[in-house]
């Protein structure tokens, strides 16, 4: 009697516990339905002398259910300030990319491959910086509830489906009550720690959480980047026509 | 157009409201080895750039001034209104009126395409980007992922050289730049469809001109001694493509250009090229490769030569390697070689450039050229620092 009630209770354990992709998709939902999107930025990059460099830029996302639709603005330093960088991200395909240069008056399609080149000279990559679908990644092995700060966080494994990706894969710390993302650390291709990200700052904005900060940390070259969200704006009644290439040259 | 236009432009950007402006100030040094007798060895120069915009409504205003102080070169300091316009903003289209610079094309090295601003060739006449403004009123239609222009470029811009002891002045005689046009500079109408693909990753652009051609020719006035450029009307259908495939970057650009000149030749103007890039190639560093070619063929033999007109890029194919640094300055290096396969020319170059204190930019550049016996040209290396503060 007692076997069967122990193999039941660890069945039902099972049954309710939740699985990665299942996480995932809760942690998505969590940031979703922004709709649409305006912020301004600032990006504090500290190198091993723990020098900071800082740098200025304005943000605009269109919620999109085949890949979102990105345009940054470049507002520091001065020699490329106006610069701007239009993204139409797919999960299914290689982005579109076009880099607008204020000096030569340029629109310059770029290849929307480059996953893990530095954004800025800064530690996040452009696969930091892109959203995170669910569908990019796979959700292998078991997730465990484990003590993260005052919260109790799933954690979990995450691995990229893209092969340009410059991890091997991820490991996530996803807050158990609000299902906001608290840590990730990442491994690349050798499978050694390379990064790790702190996300804090989540504020509720008509509804949708949002982050406010995010501290990454190279182990590799002792670097570290700070991206804070100066000013965050959502429903910003955004469409289309306002990431469009016309919109590079404004 | 200029003086209606002028103080009207500059009252609208004075009047209330808030200006955004930006700028930067620099000094740049150029020495040349070997130099041909009576030819300076070496310039300096301050430039600076100032733009302004303000934003009204649905329009807006923008002033960019470009001024130059060459220390030896008197030719060489002026100021121009590189943009002086006024732009008003539809739900689904724009209106430009005034001055400005346009980019068209899509290589690396040279831009057959780039025919709507006259090339400042006061400031440097091989430096492409280098342009003046141009008077013009511009319609623009924009849809989902294309766009139809429609310009009438009012004026034709005078195209000064420098001194005659300067290096960057070729020109065996001298030069009276006063520009002779036919049809007495008329206005040249420009109709461009643009846009960009959908399933492909490609970008696209044609450009039909009923106008003067950005190629022109000198001849020898006997009264005064000097030469002066003739610019002549034309028919031309212009074209350019930018086409992505993974890590790679297909580039083209085409003119076919029917001439009303009775001294040039119909002609076709033809580059194609790629870029291919190796991300990472060094911890976070970038490299890319470059290979161009160009190619004028002209219709009928007996008119000028592309020799006689000046042509550059007539048989050309340059090779190149961008190295990006990817760092918190920008830093950069671009080296290659271009070689005229006609001439047997070559010029080799190298180039650095990177960010200082956050508000300086410093360049560095060496260029060495090979001629050939006959070329206009000399054996020459040619380096060139600058530095610029940006605000």
């Amino acid at each position: 009697m007692k076997k069967i009630v122990l193999v039941s209770c660890l069945l039902a354990a099972n049954l309710f516990a939740m699985s990665g992709l299942e996480i995932a998709k809760k942690s998505d939902v969590a940031v979703s339905g922004f709709e649409s999107s305006v912020s301004t930025m600032q990006m504090v990059m500290i190198n091993s002398a723990g020098q900071k460099t800082v740098r200025d830029m304005k943000g605009a996302t269109l919620e999109k259910e085949d890949g979102d639709k990105m345009l940054m603005e470049f507002l520091s330093p001065a020699d490329v300030k106006g610069t701007k960088l239009l993204t139409y991200q797919h999960v299914d395909k290689d982005d579109d990319q076009w880099l607008y240069l204020p000096a030569l008056k340029r629109i310059k399609r770029i290849s929307g491959r480059n996953k893990t080149g530095s954004f800025m000279g800064s530690e996040f990559s452009y696969e930091d910086i892109s959203s995170q679908e669910v569908e990019k990644y796979t959700y292998p092995g078991e997730v465990k509830e484990v003590p993260c700060g005052d919260k109790t966080c799933y954690k979990g494994v995450r691995i990229p489906k893209n092969r340009l990706s410059g991890y091997s894969k991820q490991i996530t710390w996803v807050d158990k009550d609000t299902f906001l993302v608290q840590k990730v650390e990442y491994y690349d291709r050798k499978k050694s720690l390379l990064k790790t990200a702190i996300f804090s700052d989540y504020k509720k904005i008509d509804g949708v959480w949002r982050v406010g900060k995010i501290d990454m940390k190279n182990h590799q070259n002792d670097k570290e980047t700070l991206l804070i969200w100066v000013d965050d704006k959502v429903k910003a009644g955004l469409t289309d026509k306002h990431f469009s290439k016309r919109v590079l040259k404004q | 157009m200029k003086q209606i236009a002028l103080p009207f432009l500059l009252a609208s950007l004075l009047g209330a409201g808030e200006i955004a402006y930006k700028g930067n100030l620099g000094i740049e040094y150029d020495y040349f080895s070997d130099t041909p007798p009576g030819k300076r060895s070496d310039t300096f120069a301050f430039r600076g750039d100032v733009e302004a915009k303000k934003e009204t409504g649905d329009g807006e205003v923008k002033l960019h001034l470009k001024g130059i102080w060459d220390k030896e070169d008197s030719e060489r300091r002026y100021v121009d209104f590189q943009e002086l316009y006024y732009k008003h903003n539809f739900e689904n289209s724009e209106l430009l009126i005034g001055r400005n610079i346009l980019f068209w094309g899509a290589l690396e090295v040279y831009n057959i395409a780039d025919v709507f601003n006259t090339k400042d060739t006061l400031d440097d006449p091989f430096d492409y980007d280098r342009k003046l403004g141009a008077w013009n009123v511009a319609w623009t239609r924009f849809f989902d992922n294309s766009e139809l222009a429609v310009i009438l470029r009012l004026h034709e811009e005078d195209q000064k050289f420098q001194d005659e002891e300067s290096v960057f002045n070729f020109l065996p005689l001298p030069y009276d730049s006063d520009l002779i046009t036919e049809y007495d500079r008329r206005p040249s109408l420009f109709v461009k469809y643009s846009g960009s693909g959908e399933e492909v990753q490609i970008d696209y652009a044609l450009v039909y001109e009923a106008g003067y051609d950005d190629q022109r020719y000198f001849t020898y006035d006997r009264k005064t001694g000097k030469l002066r450029q003739h610019a002549y009307w034309v028919n031309k259908l212009l074209g350019y493509t930018t086409y992505v495939h993974e890590d790679t970057i297909y580039k083209a650009e085409a003119a076919w250009v029917v001439s009303d000149d009775t001294k040039v030749s119909d002609y076709l103007h033809l580059g194609a090229g790629l870029e291919h890039t190796l991300y990472g190639v060094w911890e976070k560093r970038d490299l890319g490769l470059l290979l161009e070619y160009y190619r004028y063929e002209q219709f009928n033999d007996t008119k000028f030569s592309t020799r006689e007109l000046g042509v550059l890029f007539q048989n050309d194919l340059y090779l190149g390697a961008r190295f990006s640094f990817n760092d918190t300055a920008s830093s950069e290096i671009l080296a290659g070689v271009d070689f005229d396969l006609d001439e047997s020319e070559k010029i080799y170059f190298l180039k650095y450039d990177t960010r200082v204190l956050d508000q300086f930019k410093t360049e560095v550049q060496y260029q060495h050229l090979s001629p050939s016996k006959n070329s206009l040209f000399s054996r020459t290396d040619h380096l060139k620092v600058a530095v610029s503060y940006y605000f």
